[in-house]
């Protein structure tokens, strides 16, 4: 199985695409030598080969565990494994490789100003290790490896100087220190694995989703857990809050949601649950807001999208976006794109009129129809 | 440049797309292996149900210890011995996300470092890396971890041989299984299912397939794999030299005789002699009437001389008393369990009464359980209607028709596959559909048109279906219940015969031919197959009729064999050698003390005299009936005496009010007025008691210890305090 392993190297390489439609790890598009008048042929020969992988590999490309979109909302990245996809929304042809030394990769976050990109992941049941990697360069400017287990979440607070990172059960908030992170408070209180973790837009509060169903809010000042919200039935699988203009007036809310099938809205601060929205037929393992708060968006095992009123249970619309699980959700800060990652490899990108607007594997060469 | 490094090191970066020449001789090369790997992986078939999750079944992944209990182990849970192969198969590839396969390195797959222990795994090691389950993983990994064909699954399996006489102790047997698959295929799977004896003292086996043989008797070995189960039957003759006078002189009354015979030879187990008259009175006079023989009827029938139809003649007269009726409405109102804590008391006295007339005209058992099934009416007026009291939830109802009629326990199939028959969630909840539609309103038993039993995975509605039948509702307009109905008393439902007939065997000859008699299936085998097959076949040729079967039972000698052991029979508890002795029920023993001491027990609310065997229902209070072990009927007690029995009863009879209280009264009383000798004393303190004379050197005793006593009265009552505390008399024998 060689044939499907990826450079094993040590540390992230960047490679950026213009109109290469293809950059080998660690080189760049302007030094890959290209041979355009075989493209046709190769392609032909690549589809079939894929064709025939896929029929005896059911898995051909990593599932998509994890995607962001840059607060810029011009680049989506997507990972599963140790590859990060650096692409451009608008250019479909315009992509960026970063190679890791991950074998999984689980989570991304963008840094608030951009820049900076972490990526959470390592290996399942050995180690975890988070990478903050600076963009224009794909220098890794940080990493941290403390974990007995895969990192699984990863969050940079709203003004950009602490990285909150999960991993097994504990959650660290590291500070933002140039070429390093240091750990300011180590959140221990979940008794299983803990897969969502999200700041409050003040940054005050952080909330975790974790696999001992119980979703948990914790003051980001001192690391104090202030309650723990234990109306789930089931393992929680994602949490976000809802963005809300300042001086909007109302109180701040986070949705959480996981395999019971439901979507409940808290008031942490009170940890009072707002609202439960059921209708979920399966497991949703990844939920965001829309840019402006207005609604949230749900995704699961059913491969379902759906769209919910964020000031009701209204399911305003739901499609069908993957055959399989869908695993990660993005909603981009200007509020034109959504993009799903699948089981499958696949990523889409769909504009707010729900028109698709691309389809592509984690293979960067991979567009898919 | 850096793309020549990747290639002298073996990378292949997605470059080489890019070079014509080199890509096409790495496109055909890979096209090569691809097509050899997809050939061999195709031929060696790794499917995840059929394939991949028996191994993790035999290596114990999916027990409920393990990630096969309710919440699962560690955050990862499997179905329990993988009665779901989609949800398991999506727990090992998607869940988490996909965190337990490693696509790119396979053999690094979480699901086989934690298997194999080279990471922390509170199970242990399930099995090493060299072993061929770990190869098999990895294989499937590198494959793509497939599901297979979505329809595949394994329809049957095979276990060879069918049964087994060892010849000696330690000797070991190689089985075989072989699994049908739904494509028609057949596998060998020996090395792949899971195996289990039901008395290790009798055979083990290893999960290799290799029974030894470890005792003498002999036990069923279940065998497991992909949701079916078979079992093979493991016969292990007893030592010792050959009884053959006792063979001789076993003369076969009827089939049954020749059935039991049969098994005896061939594990070389000497029947013993017949009783003697007067314990076979006292045994047939429980067993059908639940009361001892009076000293006259043992008289006149010690009195009669020898004849064929001698005993029969008794049977014929019990099973047309008025006693009959009342035990056997008694243990069919147990069985019921009728009222419990659950009925309204007038619906308990009429739905009590309509049994008794029921046993009291024999009707058949299938038109009873008919009638009891499909039931409708006001409860306090109905009495079948009753029976669909018992519960409100149509899956609770359902557990009860299985148990009570088909004599096989479903519950497991409620949130599981039955980790040991072959009922599925499918098959629970699709039985419980039948009942889904009972109406209880004002207490009136009605089928309403609405209700639905959802399966807990789909929360769809189910359609009713029998079960273990394909059939399917075709007759919409017909009620639910009468087309259950008619599935469950036809005479091709086997375990509908078998489960009867077994506890009326049991009843009689004190142990099931299948233990416990709610447990029939696959891979728990009768101590006697044949002749569990040959009783359920007579019983349905001869229309359901419950007396018949009691006749045929008393009427065979493997029924009147004495309760003394023969060399050779001893170890013998199952095959019916000898007669096992019987504890009576709560209601028998009081009536029993009562008799013998000529003391009747009086009870709250009855005017009339009662015997214990006629109450209604079991909300009389009694303080003795609890003691001596009463059901309750809050849940079946043919397994064991759930509220009293053991101990207690035991410190209570020999301390109790219940006999202590009846010494110096009734029977002694009168014995005294009539001022009889202390042979003749003696004598009818045995015969009321023990049903019999005592021998010349029990008389002899007796005789000179109350002689020689200061107090006759308290000698007497000591003897008789004796003779009821006394297992004779406590043990039906």
């Amino acid at each position: 199985m060689t044939a499907r392993r990826d450079p094993q190297t040590a540390a992230p390489r960047i490679s950026a695409g213009g109109t290469a439609e293809v950059s080998p790890a660690g080189s760049s598009s302007a030094e890959a030598p290209v041979c355009r008048p075989s493209r046709p042929l190769a392609y032909v020969f690549a589809r079939g080969l894929a064709v025939l992988l896929t029929f005896t590999y059911t898995n051909a490309d990593a599932p998509i565990t994890a995607l962001a979109f840059s607060p810029d909302s011009k680049t989506l990245a997507s990972a599963g494994r140790r590859i990060i996809v650096l692409r451009s929304v608008e250019q479909t042809n315009r992509v960026t490789t970063l190679t890791t030394d991950l074998p999984k990769i689980t989570a991304l976050a963008f840094h608030p100003a951009g820049g900076l990109l972490a990526a959470a992941g390592g290996t399942t049941g050995v180690k975890g290790t988070t990478l903050l990697l600076r963009l224009n360069d794909g220098r890794e400017l940080a990493r941290v490896t403390n974990e007995t287990d895969v990192a699984t979440a990863v969050a940079f607070d709203p003004a950009g100087t602490r990285l909150a990172v999960a991993g097994g059960s504990t959650v660290r908030i590291y500070e933002l220190e140039p070429e390093r992170l240091r750990v300011r408070h180590q959140l221990t209180g979940h008794v299983g694995a803990v897969l969502g973790v999200a700041f409050s837009l003040d940054g005050s509060l952080l909330t975790t989703a974790g696999h001992d169903r119980s979703v948990k809010v914790w003051a980001t000042a001192d690391g104090r857990l202030l309650r723990s919200l234990n109306y789930h039935t089931e393992a929680v699988h994602a949490v976000a809050f809802r963005p809300q203009p300042a001086g909007h007036g109302q109180p701040v809310t986070c949705a959480t949601a996981g395999d019971d099938r439901t979507v409940r809205v808290w008031q942490p601060a009170l940890g009072r649950m707002v609202r439960i929205v059921r209708g979920h037929e399966s497991s949703i393992l990844t939920l965001v807001y829309a840019a402006d708060g207005s609604v949230l968006f749900t995704a699961g095992s059913e491969g379902i999208v759906r769209q919910i009123d964020a000031d009701s249970d209204t399911v305003h619309q739901s499609w069908r976006a993957s055959d399989d699980w869908i695993y990660a959700l993005a909603a981009s800060p200007d509020g034109r794109f959504l993009a799903t990652g699948d089981w499958t490899g696949a990523v889409a990108i769909k504009s707010t009129d729900w028109v698709l607007h691309q389809r592509f594997g984690l293979s960067p060469e991979r567009t898919r129809p | 440049m850096k793309n020549l490094e990747n290639r002298k090191a073996g990378r292949l970066a997605p470059s080489r797309f890019s070079c014509f020449p080199g890509f096409l001789l790495q496109s055909a090369w890979l096209s090569l292996l691809t097509l050899f790997l997809h050939v061999h992986l195709r031929a060696e078939r790794l499917d995840f149900p059929t394939r991949i999750l028996p191994a993790l079944t035999k290596a114990g992944c999916n027990t409920g210890a393990c990630h096969g209990a309710a919440t699962g182990q560690g955050g990862f849970k499997l179905s329990l011995l993988g009665y779901d192969p989609e949800l398991d198969h999506l727990a090992l590839t998607r869940e988490l996300r996909a965190r337990r396969i490693d696509w790119e390195n396979p053999a690094e797959s979480l699901l086989l470092k934690k298997a194999t222990r080279e990471i922390e795994h509170e199970g242990g090691r399930r099995f090493s890396r060299d072993s061929a389950a770990a190869a098999l993983l990895e294989r499937w990994v590198v494959a793509g971890a497939p599901y297979g064909p979505k329809e595949l699954r394994v329809v049957g399996i095979k276990v060879e041989p069918t049964e087994i006489l060892a010849a000696s102790l330690e000797e070991t047997i190689a089985l075989r299984v072989t699994a049908e698959l739904s494509d028609g295929a057949r596998e060998d799977v020996t090395s792949l299912v899971l195996y289990s004896s039901n008395d290790d003292a009798v055979a083990d086996v290893t999960q290799r397939g290799v029974v030894q043989v470890r005792g003498f008797g002999s036990t069923g070995i279940m065998v497991r794999y992909a949701g079916q189960v078979a079992a093979t039957l493991v016969d292990s003759p007893f030592a010792g030299p050959q009884n053959r006078a006792a063979f001789a002189a076993f003369a076969p009354q009827n089939f049954i005789d020749k059935l039991v015979l049969a098994r005896l030879e061939r594990l070389r187990v000497p029947p013993s002699p017949l009783a003697d008259d007067a314990t076979w009175l006292r045994r047939a006079s429980l067993d059908l009437a639940g009361r001892l023989p009076t000293p006259e009827e043992i008289q006149t029938f010690l009195d009669q001389p020898e004849s064929a139809e001698k005993r029969p003649h008794v049977i014929d007269r019990l099973l047309g008393s008025e006693e009959f009726t009342d035990l056997w409405t008694l243990r069919f109102a147990d069985l019921l369990l009728l009222s419990g804590r659950r009925g309204s008391e007038a619906g308990t006295t009429v739905y009590h009464h309509w049994l008794r007339d029921q046993v009291a005209r024999n009707r058949p058992w299938n038109e009873i359980v008919r009638a009891l099934v499909t039931a409708e009416g006001r409860s306090a007026e109905v009495g079948p209607a009753n029976f669909l009291s018992l519960a409100n939830d149509p899956r609770e109802l359902a557990e009860h028709v299985g148990t009570m009629f088909l004599g096989t326990q479903i519950g497991c199939a409620r949130c599981h596959a039955h980790p040991s028959d072959r009922w599925t969630q499918g098959d629970y909840h699709q039985f419980a559909a039948y009942f889904a539609q009972v109406t209880r309103d004002d207490g009136t038993v009605r089928d309403g048109t609405r209700g639905e039993v959802e399966h807990p995975k789909t929360a769809r509605a189910v359609i009713p279906k029998p079960l273990g039948s394909a059939a399917v509702r075709t007759d919409r307009l017909r009620s639910r219940r009468a087309e259950l109905a008619d599935w469950l008393v036809a005479p091709d439902n086997s375990l509908f015969a078998k489960s009867l007939v077994n506890r009326v065997w049991k009843y009689l000859l004190g142990r099931g031919l299948v233990e416990p008699v709610d447990d029939l299936r696959l891979t728990n085998p009768a101590s006697h197959p044949a002749l569990l097959d040959a009783l359920a076949a007579h019983f349905v040729a001869r229309g359901f009729d419950v007396r018949d079967l009691v006749r045929t039972l008393t009427q065979s000698r493997t029924y009147q064999l004495a309760s003394q052991t023969v060399p050779g029979n001893k170890q013998d508890d199952r095959f019916h050698s000898h007669a096992l002795l019987k504890p009576p029920a709560a209601q028998v023993l009081l009536d029993m003390i009562a008799q013998a001491t000529g003391v009747r027990e009086s009870f709250t609310g009855q005017t009339e005299p009662t015997r214990a065997v006629q109450l209604i229902g079991v909300q009389t209070p009694s303080h003795a009936l609890d003691v001596l072990g009463r059901c309750s009927r809050e849940r079946s007690c043919e397994t064991a005496s759930i509220s009293g029995g053991g101990l207690a009863q035991a410190l209570h009879l020999m301390n109790g009010s219940t006999i202590n209280r009846r010494l110096n009264q009734g029977l002694l009383a009168g014995i005294q007025e009539k001022k009889l000798p202390d042979e003749a004393t003696v004598q009818t303190l045995y015969l009321h008691t023990l049903s019999r004379l005592p021998t010349p050197a029990e008389a002899s005793e007796w005789k000179s210890l109350v002689a020689a006593s200061p107090k006759r009265t308290e000698a007497l009552e000591d003897l008789l305090w004796a003779l009821l505390n006394s297992r004779e008399f406590f043990f039906n024998h």
